[in-house]
């Protein structure tokens, strides 16, 4: 017979009780004729019982691991420490929905926080009592401990913290993660297929930490969370296969929900013991049963609720868990929502090839017309990496004909939304005039090379471009409204960005690339001089800012903000000062163009400033960003002008040389500052450059190994380049080598590409 | 001149050192919750119902606040059973609006309600100059004081003349006539929530309909999409006065 017993271990809740929103199951019955029972399981409820904290590790028994039942309860006792400090986190983030990613970290960063721990507890007991009756020299004295010395005590883990919002489980080795839904469907997240043998990862192990499996499951809106149960693999083992212990897990919960946990803790020592009779096993299981979330508010307004209301989810059109299908064919589940928009809600989904984000409609816009233009966006295959491009339609298998979205890439976490800059969020400090300018650049050429194959993009604003602080690269989202020009599309556009003759509504205004261009130039604005600019005075006189006061200010009477021809809607110079600091900050170039297309540009479409005039001038701008020699901010200058004041010290620039390159075959003349560590990029040398790729660097200032004070530019490309000395001397720059920077030098580049060094 | 110093202070203090600016002028959108706390609101957990729909729409509204960087919104409630009391009457920042939980008394008096928030929406207390003002509804029955008095009041404020309105009817009780009187515009559903789901659904897409209608009003619409779980009710007219 196997004996039950209750396994002891850190303060835990007493089995089949509830503790707090939970209640949970624990049990260790020791295997048919062993001596020692070398499983270790930990139960607890930090947080008042908002959360659970669940372990079981199995010791691995063999004459290698004669002391493995301690390094198995050293295991779960360890993890019950850091999963606890997890576990306060994870309940202080619940409901507030921001700082999942900082926990997330944390979560990666726990298995080797545990396996730190555990070791310096194994090195701790082995010092007292060395398992191999030798000596050992002191753990500081040898400072590297070989793994041998753990393998007395090894061990597997595995863990688990649920809190009414997130699920997150660890495992090192076997043993089995197995989690029961609401409509009783099984799952084993941290599976990995059908056990090859006895060999199992171990805490023992070098490097441990790598091994360890991560689940992470958040429960959007009002999803519940599973039923939670562990278990040492003596349990899976008993089981002719897997479908039988998925049986017998979900049959633990349904009795539970049924005839209450006490009853099925009672019964667990016999369910245990036959099983452990079968593997001749240790065999564990612990458990965190019934999520707690509707029962609790329900319980607190004094009143049950139907039992079949249960099982909605109340946020969001789908449900964590469900599955669709996209029309390529591949499986897709739904696993968290990450936010609502104008027309559908957005969700990370799990597919075959990985995470994807997908975008599914609101049933009422769901439509033919939006079908059709997606389908078309598809087919069209954009590979770009600026965009997130519309990648496969998918739907609902069960109602194929109500509702469909689509799959997208995930927006990788270095891209940050332009509101956030806006508010100059710290989420965005590591924002600088140079990457600025250079993600206004890269929205300009993101959508000139839209614009340039006859699509309409139709709703440029604040919310669909994402840009890296540090680099300025961009991310075009919601593609799903860009359409072939002239055909039409359900989305007039965000007012505020709205063209003028779209806000008034006038006969045949259509929204199409012209239209495109005065959104893009409002967005330009906003990033540069983050104010609307048609919001001025006029705009302060406006009390109550509704719909009828932004048709006037876009619509029927837009004047710009610092239109020469009448000063009415000038910014007021007490209540919107950084308004006017901004626009005296911007170089002429800049201000030359955004007067004329909200000059003439607001009433004649035709005279809308275009993507390539943008992008030139934002070029040039870029060319001529210099380092204030007092503070080292970043300042942008006008290309051949007088040195400004720096923004922020306000000592006035010294301005460095200047490289006046003119390209081979087309003759472009371009000027760029030669600061220290300024780059000169292959777009510098093309004539017509397809678009600016600020990784492709052919030359760099950089200072003289030895003299210091004393620059030069090094060729960083593949080819050789020749200089001309004033005495009409030629010598050649190979890749690698630099040419001293001095009034007059003479440049050739190749290809007929010529610069000359101007102070 | 100390103000002036600090202000100045303020804008160096941005969170991005490297470039040069303050953050962009916000406009306040001031959002109130006129929420029913009559006896009824306790049959079958109705108010735990309607607490637990709040907190779940609140991540939802900070999320959609922070979309629009040209607003903040700043959120209030009046609860309503015997009388009508601000629940929350400070104007929070919806960053820092955290929920307690309504409980049940007595009686339904709308009316009360009404003018509360028409006191609130007088200027001052209101800025001189905001985006429209959103009120939110949420009933289940009929009300029981002088109503139309309390809607005229609210209807005469500058603020609350132009204030965006939701109606969230819970249960087959709801008086719909009098949702839609306060809606002012037969046009405006009311949203019909008749389980927790639809009424979740309401509240979350009630809380963000202010701010998304002062960011993105799109295809010509007055209010952002709405989303599809809940029932929309519009009540019909008499076929005529006299027959």
């Amino acid at each position: 017979m196997s004996a039950a017993e209750a396994a002891p271990g850190p303060p835990t809740v007493p089995a089949g009780e509830a503790s707090g929103d939970w209640c949970v199951l624990r049990q260790r019955v020791k295997g048919l004729g062993k001596k020692v029972n070398q499983d270790a399981c930990h139960v607890s409820s930090p947080g008042g019982g908002q959360a659970v904290v669940l372990a079981v590790a199995d010791g691995h028994g063999s004459a290698a691991h004669f002391r493995s039942e301690q390094g198995a309860r050293w295991a779960v006792e360890e993890f019950a420490r850091c999963a606890g400090e997890f576990a306060h986190r994870a309940i202080a983030l619940d409901g507030a929905g921001t700082g999942y990613r900082e926990l997330r970290d944390a979560a990666r960063a726990l298995p080797r926080q545990l396996v730190g721990r555990w070791r310096r507890r194994a090195l701790l007991a082995d010092c007292n009592a060395p398992a191999d009756g030798r000596l050992p020299p002191r753990p500081e004295q040898s400072g590297h401990t070989p793994a041998a010395r753990f393998t007395p005590y090894g061990s597997t883990l595995v863990g688990a913290v649920v809190t009414a919002n997130l699920l997150v489980c660890w495992q090192l080795g076997d043993g089995d993660v197995v989690l029961v839904d609401e409509r009783g469907t099984v799952r084993t997240p941290l599976s990995t297929g059908p056990d090859l043998g006895d060999e199992t990862d171990s805490l023992c192990q070098p490097e441990a930490g790598r091994l360890v499996r991560l689940h992470w499951q958040a429960f959007p809106g009002a999803a519940e969370p599973p039923a939670v149960l562990l278990s040492t693999d003596g349990l899976a083992k008993s089981f002719a296969d897997d479908a039988g212990f998925q049986d017998f897990a979900k049959g633990v919960v349904e009795r539970a929900a049924e005839h209450g946990a006490r009853t099925v803790q009672e019964q667990l020592p016999e369910w245990l013991g036959r099983a452990a009779g079968y593997s001749g096993d240790d065999t564990t299981l612990v458990a965190a049963l019934r999520p707690p979330r509707r029962r609790a508010h329900s319980r607190a307004a004094g009143g049950a609720r139907p039992e079949h209301e249960r099982n909605t989810m109340v946020n969001g059109m789908l449900e964590a868990g469900q599955i669709l299908m996209a029309e390529s064919g591949e499986q897709v589940k739904v696993a968290e929502l990450f936010g609502s928009g104008g027309q559908g809600e957005v969700y990370r989904v799990e597919t075959p090839d990985g995470d994807r984000a997908l975008k599914w409609y609101y049933p009422q816009l769901a439509d033919d017309r939006q079908r059709q233009i997606l389908e078309g966006l598809i087919g069209r295959g954009w590979h770009d990496d600026r965009f997130l491009w519309p990648r496969a339609v998918v739907l609902d298998p069960r109602t194929p004909h109500e509702g469909f979205g689509y799959l997208m890439e995930v927006r990788p976490d270095r891209f940050r939304d332009l509101p956030a800059l806006f508010r100059r969020d710290a989420s965005v400090r590591a924002t600088t005039q140079r990457s600025l300018v250079t993600a206004a650049l890269h929205t300009v050429e993101a959508y000139r090379t839209l614009h340039s194959k006859g699509i309409a993009y139709r709703d440029i604003n604040w919310g669909n471009i994402f840009f890296d602080p540090a680099t300025g690269d961009v991310l075009v989202c919601d593609n799903d409204n860009a359409v072939v020009e002239g055909e039409t599309a359900a989305v007039a556009g965000t007012m505020d960005f709205m063209a003028p003759e779209l806000v008034r509504g006038d006969k045949g205004a259509q929204p199409g690339i012209q239209s495109d261009l005065h959104s893009l130039a409002v967005l330009l604005f906003l990033l540069l001089v983050n104010h609307h600019p048609l919001e001025g005075a006029r705009a302060l006189r406006i009390r109550c800012m509704d719909e009828a006061a932004k048709r006037q200010l876009y619509g029927s009477e837009p004047v710009f903000l610092f239109d020469p021809s009448r000063s009415d809607n000038r910014p007021d110079p007490d209540e919107q000062p950084g308004v006017l600091d901004a626009w005296e900050l911007l170089p002429e170039v800049l201000r030359t163009l955004f007067v004329k297309t909200f000059t003439q540009g607001l009433a004649d479409p035709g005279a809308r400033v275009r993507e390539t005039q943008w992008r030139d001038a934002l070029s040039t701008v870029l060319d001529s960003i210099a380092p204030c020699a007092t503070c080292g901010q970043q300042n942008m200058t006008q290309p051949g002008g007088r040195p400004p004041r720096c923004w922020d010290c306000g000592d006035t620039l010294r301005l460095p040389p200047t490289l006046a390159l003119t390209t081979g075959r087309l003759r472009v003349a371009r000027s760029v500052l030669l600061g220290p560590r300024a780059k000169v990029y292959a777009h510098h040398l093309a004539d017509d450059p397809p678009r600016h790729d600020f990784t492709d660097v052919v030359g760099e200032v950089t200072e003289h190994p030895k003299q210091p004070g004393r620059y030069g530019l090094t060729n960083r490309s593949g080819t050789v380049w020749t200089v001309r000395l004033d005495d009409g001397t030629v010598q050649d720059v190979a890749p690698g080598r630099t040419a001293a920077l001095r009034p007059g030098l003479l440049l050739e580049f190749g290809g007929g590409t010529e610069a000359q060094v101007r102070v | 001149m100390t103000d002036h110093s600090n202000d100045a202070q303020e804008t160096r203090t941005s969170h991005t050192p490297g470039i040069p600016g303050g953050p962009m002028a916000k406009r306040e959108v001031h959002f109130i919750w006129l929420l029913d706390c009559s006896g009824s609101m306790s049959v079958n957990g109705k108010i735990g119902e309607l607490n637990f729909a709040i907190r779940e729409a609140i991540p939802e509204m900070q999320q959609a606040a922070k979309d629009n960087a040209a607003a903040s919104l700043l959120v209030r409630a009046i609860s309503f059973g015997s009388g009508a009391t601000w629940h929350i009457d400070e104007p929070t920042p919806v960053e820092d609006f955290t929920w307690r939980d309504l409980t049940t008394y007595g009686g339904t008096d709308m009316g009360a309600a009404f003018r509360l928030a028409a006191g609130a929406l007088e200027t001052p207390p209101m800025p001189q100059r905001a985006m429209r003002p959103a009120i939110a509804l949420v009933s289940d029955g009929q009300p029981m004081d002088d109503w139309r008095a309390g809607l005229r009041a609210l209807n005469s404020t500058p603020w609350g003349k132009r204030a965006v309105r939701v109606a969230v009817a819970i249960g087959a009780d709801a008086d719909k006539a009098m949702l839609q009187e306060f809606l002012g515009n037969p046009e405006l559903p009311i949203l019909e929530a008749n389980s927790p789901r639809q009424l979740a659904g309401a509240i979350r897409w009630a809380s963000t309909v202010a701010v998304k209608a002062a960011s993105s009003p799109k295809q010509g619409t007055e209010q952002p999409a709405m989303p599809p779980m809940m029932t929309k009710t519009r009540v019909e007219s008499d076929d005529g006065v006299v027959w």
